[in-house]
């Protein structure tokens, strides 16, 4: 079924007027297709821009319709046509007794839009929503079929999914118990990527094979090394040589055979491995690659699928550990993202991106393959903290913190705030946030990389 | 569209001259074709070419050529300048390539004009 993002604060804006105003008030933004290849059969769309109607746009509007001036109709089918985007047209059902969906007059009042619309920006889908205090349906403009409405911010709320766990599976029981059942089917449905199944990755997948996840997707170049089996979970000394992400399968499948569990042994900045991401309702990044981070970051915002970025580090000063650290990022609207946090190397990110000719051609090019220190327990505190933190933007599990600081030699996890940055790049709207397919991403073009 | 477009375009504002050219890896090579330069080089004027990697703005930009007679008034080559390393898949355009690095980059704030203000500071010391 066809999934539509919105940013969650532009969704509790309507909520809010939902509760607040008396009259029906509308809103307009901008869709845009998120999916190039349809992964999983399902076709995705992010909604940009959403904003409630300004007051002189309302021709009428009363506690229960509301029409818009024909200036205001061609102001916006204008801004569309400019941006190759179709519409997204939300209003409000007032009050806490609000009809809670479409109703005959919505009906009526709903074709000659999508007549109008449909003959203005033919190539573009247009969608129509009713927002109530609590809840939002959404159909494609012109009484067409539901689709599932999202709101991705520090949270993801999915509207109208119905939670349905066979009572006699015990095996989440305990679970269900924290979580209820809409919590435990919201797991078995999300559709997760992780991104690098090393040290943190491998942790990361144990962890949501428990936890009843029901779709992965992993993806790694790398093979075990001898050196890794300190601190890939699962592996044993029969795995070297083999890629990290047919280890972590093996793993995950032993642990959850329901699960579907796809692998991609290749490099996430890559652009048709990056696209793989598209079809994923979350990511975790769990890469030490600079370049990997860019394209996860500009994913999160750009097609509203929330991720969680990880990295530990212990730093060895003459022979003595200096400091243990781990960093927990949620990447989300709302959020800031890794650049508002200073947090790419731009030298590195593009050494990384070059291909092995163009490094070998760059005089100043530093290979920082020193191995550093890793040891399993680290990744173990950074992992889990960073799956509690997807548990708690999923299922109402608790901790509302996005992002952590782990100071080992203190001993203490702390929270953090990060506010985003206005005009920031990727996660304000002058940026990457909500443009789907219409912007790029920073990846590998060409192949013959190494 | 992207990140890229979005700085060009605010360059563009400022050197309306300026040519653009996709590069096969999906770089851009960026023209500006006059670019003034002080007494102490051996004209008044050169091409400035740079180029905005893959990944830009999170990829910082490096290194930029400039026309391929440049040189200072004494006639000799200016320091960390060469003519043998060409413009990235244009080995036949000639180009007088200067080793130039940016000492600070941050995504969140600098742009091709930051980059250009680098270049400028560059050329106005004829060493
Ligand atoms: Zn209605
Ligand atoms: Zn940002």
């Amino acid at each position: 079924m066809t999934k539509i993002a919105f940013p969650l604060d532009a969704l509790a804006r309507m909520h809010e007027l939902a509760a607040s105003h008396a009259d029906e008030s509308c809103a307009v933004g901008f869709v845009q297709p998120a999916s190039p290849s349809g992964l999983f059969g399902q076709r995705r769309y992010v909604v940009q821009a959403l904003e409630p109607v300004p007051h002189e746009a309302y021709q009428r509007r009363t506690p229960e319709r509301v029409s818009l001036t024909s200036e205001f109709i061609l102001a916006v089918s204008n801004r569309a046509r400019a941006a190759g985007a179709g519409i997204a047209l939300l209003h409000t059902h007032p009050g806490a007794n609000g009809l809670d969906g479409f109703s005959p007059v919505d009906d009526a009042g709903e074709m000659p839009l999508a007549d109008y619309f449909g003959g203005r920006l033919r190539e573009q889908a247009h969608f129509a929503g009713v927002v109530t205090h609590s809840n939002l349906h959404l159909r494609e403009l012109g009484c067409g079929p539901s689709v599932i409405p999202m709101g991705v911010g520090p949270t993801v709320h999915i509207y109208g999914v119905q939670p349905s766990i066979a009572h006699s599976d015990l095996r989440y029981d305990r679970q269900v118990r924290a979580f209820g059942q809409a919590g435990q089917a919201r797991l078995r449905d999300v559709r997760v990527a992780i991104v690098g199944a090393g040290g943190t990755g491998s942790f990361i997948a144990h962890e949501l094979a428990h936890l009843g996840i029901g779709h992965l997707l992993l993806i790694d170049h790398d093979t075990v090394d001898t050196s890794n089996l300190n601190r890939l979970l699962g592996t044993t000394p029969a795995d070297v040589g083999l890629p990290k992400v047919a280890v972590a399968q093996r793993a995950v499948l032993a642990i959850n055979p329901q699960m579907q569990c796809e692998v991609v042994a290749s490099d996430v900045v890559d652009v048709t491995v990056a696209a793989r991401l598209l079809g994923a309702d979350f990511i975790f990044g769990c890469t030490d690659s600079m370049a990997s981070r860019a394209v996860i970051n500009q994913i999160a915002y750009q097609y509203l699928i929330p991720a969680i970025d990880m990295g530990v580090a212990i730093h060895v000063r003459e022979g003595r550990i200096a400091s243990v650290t781990g960093r927990v990022q949620m990447l989300s609207p709302g959020l800031g993202c890794l650049v508002c946090a200073d947090g790419l190397d731009g030298q590195q990110v593009r050494w990384e991106l070059m291909s092995a000719a163009q490094r070998r051609a760059d005089p100043y090019f530093e290979n920082a393959s020193i191995p550093q220190p890793a040891v399993m327990p680290l990744n173990g505190v950074v992992t889990s903290a960073a799956v509690a933190m997807f548990l708690s933007a999923l299922t109402g599990y608790p901790g509302d913190a996005r992002l952590l600081h782990y100071d080992g030699v203190r001993s203490a996890i702390r929270p953090q705030l990060l506010a985003p940055r206005p005009g920031c790049i990727v996660c304000s709207g002058e940026g990457a946030l909500a443009r789907g397919d219409a912007w790029g991403l920073p990846v590998r073009m060409g192949p013959g990389h190494g | 569209m992207g990140p890229t477009d979005l700085h060009v375009e605010r360059l563009r504002a400022r050197e309306p001259e300026l040519q653009l050219r996709s590069l096969p890896d999906g770089s851009q090579l960026i023209s500006i074709p006059t670019v003034a330069l002080p007494t102490g080089w051996n004209k008044p004027s050169t091409a400035v070419h740079l180029i905005t990697p893959q990944g830009y703005p999170f990829a910082q930009p490096d290194c930029f050529w400039a026309d391929p007679d440049l040189r200072l008034s004494s006639g000799a080559l200016p320091q960390n300048a060469a003519l043998t390393t060409p413009i990235p898949h244009l080995p036949g355009q000639a180009a007088l390539w200067f080793s130039w690095h940016l000492q600070v980059w941050n995504a969140a704030r600098d742009d091709l004009l930051t980059w250009l203000t680098v270049i400028r500071q560059r050329l106005a010391r004829p060493v």
